[in-house]
């Protein structure tokens, strides 16, 4: 197994609310793998943007980190003091968020505002940095000469996408993590916007994580993934185990009820029920109300996340009598 | 079977600006289309293609700038009818986003059983059948729901509200727009489901409108599929037709793109037929084939002229000068 960039280990993230405090990341131990592409899978409020957050410590003002660890490249970052976390996020770690395109600065030329980033952090000369920046917008499969001197709006939605993409690139990070980075895009845009990270991965190999609640859109491009359900993890694998031999009944009924633009249709069917309250989940296994496999322990025992070979982990109390087939 | 709705030759101009720079933004152009009646018709299509403007023009909500709308065979624009009339006995429109669609102060009880009084429920048995139908579209159980608000309820649940209200004055047809789009990928096939069992038991027609090509083929397997490009339909016919043997280069590269969620087929390598990934502006549009800037079989004749959407086998139509000349499309 490849050296893990980040270890999260036994992470618990709440939020204040009114009802007192929801757990919304639960006992969560995840390694990402260096140089690898990791997807990060699960329902709308399952937690995924939270340990997002959690790992660049950008949580919101009502959040906070319980209990737990989170490494980087060993090094165990919720120690570090304010100013270094900050400078780490920069230099280490890039983000894209979902409709980042409104990040982008509207009144100042695109070329202009990749400079500065460059400046700000770096002692190059202002040439250097807008060689760099064109370079960068050449990667992403933007035509450096156009883009450089138009202002956002002068750009289409995937553009825009791309351009943050390479800014976010500038510093030379160490990390791409992409939080839902293809929604509000056409199908199309979508479709170069995911060879550009592909691409991206393959040439600067790159780690990079990305966070989606559709399979559908990392299918091509990642190596391994990561299934996240009710602020859990319940499985990680290599993408080929998780996609043809999950042992987890979670998994497998997300899989099937993906609609696809080949194959059967007539094995499709959506998993009964609604993803719980993060407020009062359900005892024991947090998917038992809805598993078709569930027995009396799956109510009482709250399954580990347990390796069953080839770097396969997975979370059922029932797991080998599960199969994808 | 019997035709619901027919557009014929059907154009939607939209004036825009101010004095000095106008412009026109042609959101539909010559389109000609029928809605049969039970049927699901698919509507597929990049962002700004005109298909929520199609919708529009179906119900009765947007008056063609030319061309003719038929209700059964009626003219509507010259029908003497109440415009509520015409667009609730006969289509209801369900959008995608649900939230907006619901009155955030109202109970689901209140929101299903004003419209069950207004068609001739007894305020007596309005509750029974507020439940009834809540069971019918999936939310239970009903007596928890009743005294719910929208913001209780997730996406998919308020969603089925949507519905359930949107089948209460017994419509011939619903136009659903992107119903499915906000909701996660997870759930969406129940919502699916929902519309189908819709179709079936209720004998509604539906004209699906959506971008995600994977959705479209799921809920119109036994229906058809149109696909629009800049206002105009390019290919149309048969889902499993169109599908099997897409021919437009405009569909194949959209296939192309579409994302497979199984790695082993998505990893195969591909290259979409495409020079361009932009999309021209709906205000000044090419010439010839609108597609021809961004196509990579694209001749001479495809700059200077229309190309008319021709029957090619049965019931699939396609509007290409080198249909039959570009290579076939493979499911990989
Ligand atoms: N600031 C906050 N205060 C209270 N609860 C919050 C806050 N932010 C998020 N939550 C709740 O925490 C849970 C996890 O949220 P998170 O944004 O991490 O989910 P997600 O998996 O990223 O979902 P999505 O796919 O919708 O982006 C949700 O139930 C959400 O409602
Ligand atoms: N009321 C309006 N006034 C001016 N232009 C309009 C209006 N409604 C739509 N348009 C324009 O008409 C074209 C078609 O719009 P339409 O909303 O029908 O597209 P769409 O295919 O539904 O797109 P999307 O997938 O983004 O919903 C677009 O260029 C749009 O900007
Ligand atoms: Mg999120
Ligand atoms: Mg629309």
């Amino acid at each position: 197994m490849a050296i893990p960039i980040i270890t999260i280990k036994d992470l618990v993230v709440e939020y204040k609310v009114r009802e007192g405090a929801i757990r919304v990341v639960d006992d969560v131990s995840l390694e990402v793998p260096k140089g690898r592409f990791t997807a990060l899978i699960g329902e709308s409020g399952c937690g995924k943007t939270t340990i997002v957050e959690a790992i660049l410590n950008t949580l919101p003002p009502n959040g906070y980190i319980r209990k737990g660890e989170i490494l980087f490249n060993g090094k165990n970052l919720l120690l570090l003091k304010e100013e270094e976390q900050r400078r780490f996020r920069w230099k280490k770690i890039a983000t894209v968020f979902q409709a980042a395109q409104n990040s982008l600065n509207p009144i100042k030329v695109i070329g202009e505002q990749m400079v500065e980033t460059i400046l700000d952090h770096e002692s190059v000369s202002k040439k250097e940095a807008l060689k760099k920046s064109s370079n960068l917008l050449e990667l992403v499969g933007l035509e450096p000469s156009r883009v450089v001197n138009s202002y956002p709006h002068e750009i289409s939605g995937g553009m825009k996408q791309k351009v943050i993409i390479a800014t976010s690139l500038l510093l030379d990070p160490e990390m791409l993590i992409l939080d839902e980075p293809t929604t509000a895009l056409d199908l199309i845009t979508q479709f170069y916007l995911l060879e550009t990270l592909g691409k991206l991965h393959k040439k600067l190999g790159i780690t990079t994580m990305m966070v989606t609640h559709d399979v559908s859109n990392v299918a091509r491009h990642a190596d391994r993934v990561a299934i996240m359900y009710a602020g859990k993890i319940v499985e990680v694998g290599d993408i080929d185990e998780i996609f043809y031999n999950s042992h987890h009944p979670y998994t497998i009924g997300l899989l099937n009820s993906i609609p696809s633009i080949i194959g059967d249709l007539s094995k499709k069917k959506p998993i009964p029920g609604l993803p719980p309250s993060l407020l009062d989940p359900p005892s024991g296994c947090r998917f038992h109300p809805r598993c078709s496999y569930t027995k009396e322990v799956c109510k009482n025992i709250v399954p580990e996340l347990k390796s069953i070979g080839n770097e396969h982990l997975t979370a059922c109390l029932r797991c080998s009598d599960i199969t994808t087939e | 079977m019997e035709s619901l709705v027919e557009l014929r030759d059907v154009s939607v101009t939209f004036k825009m600006g101010g004095l000095r720079k106008r412009t026109q933004v042609h959101a539909l152009s010559d389109l000609s289309l029928c809605l049969f009646e039970h049927e699901i018709l698919a509507v597929v299509g990049e962002s700004g293609c005109g298909k929520s403007t199609l919708g529009r023009v179906v119900l009765g909500l947007i008056r063609p700038t030319s061309g003719e709308v038929l209700y059964m065979d009626e003219n509507i624009w010259k029908m003497k009818w109440k415009r509520s009339q015409r667009s609730h006995s006969t289509g209801q429109i369900v959008h995608q986003d649900s939230y907006a669609a619901l009155n955030p102060m109202r109970t689901v009880y209140q929101t299903l059983s004003a419209p069950l009084i207004h068609y001739g429920v007894r305020r007596g048995k309005s509750k029974e059948e507020v439940c009834n139908l809540l069971k019918f579209v999936g939310v239970m159980p009903p007596g928890y729901f009743l005294n719910k608000y929208p913001h209780h309820l997730s996406g998919g649940q308020r969603q089925r509200i949507v519905f359930a209200r949107s089948i209460i004055p017994k419509p011939k047809f619903i136009v659903a727009d992107e119903p499915v789009s906000m909701i996660d990928a997870s759930l969406r096939l129940s919502i699916l489901d929902l519309m189908m069992k819709l179709n079936d038991e209720m004998s509604i027609a539906f004209l699906y409108i959506t971008h995600d090509l994977a959705t479209a083929r799921y809920i119109a397997r036994r229906g058809r599929i149109a696909v629009i490009y800049l206002g105009r339909i390019i290919e149309m016919g048969k889902l499993d037709d169109v599908f099997q043997r897409p021919l437009h280069p405009y569909f194949q590269a959209l296939l192309t793109a579409a994302p497979i969620p199984d790695p082993r087929l998505a990893r195969k390598k591909k290259v979409l037929p495409l020079k361009s990934m932009e999309l021209p502006s709906a205000e000044n549009l090419p010439s010839g084939c609108s597609f021809h800037p961004r196509c990579s079989y694209a001749e001479e004749i495809c700059t200077t002229e229309r190309p008319i959407l021709k029957k090619e086998s049965g019931d699939h139509w396609v509007a290409c000068h080198k249909v039959g000349r570009i290579p076939s499309w493979n499911h990989i």
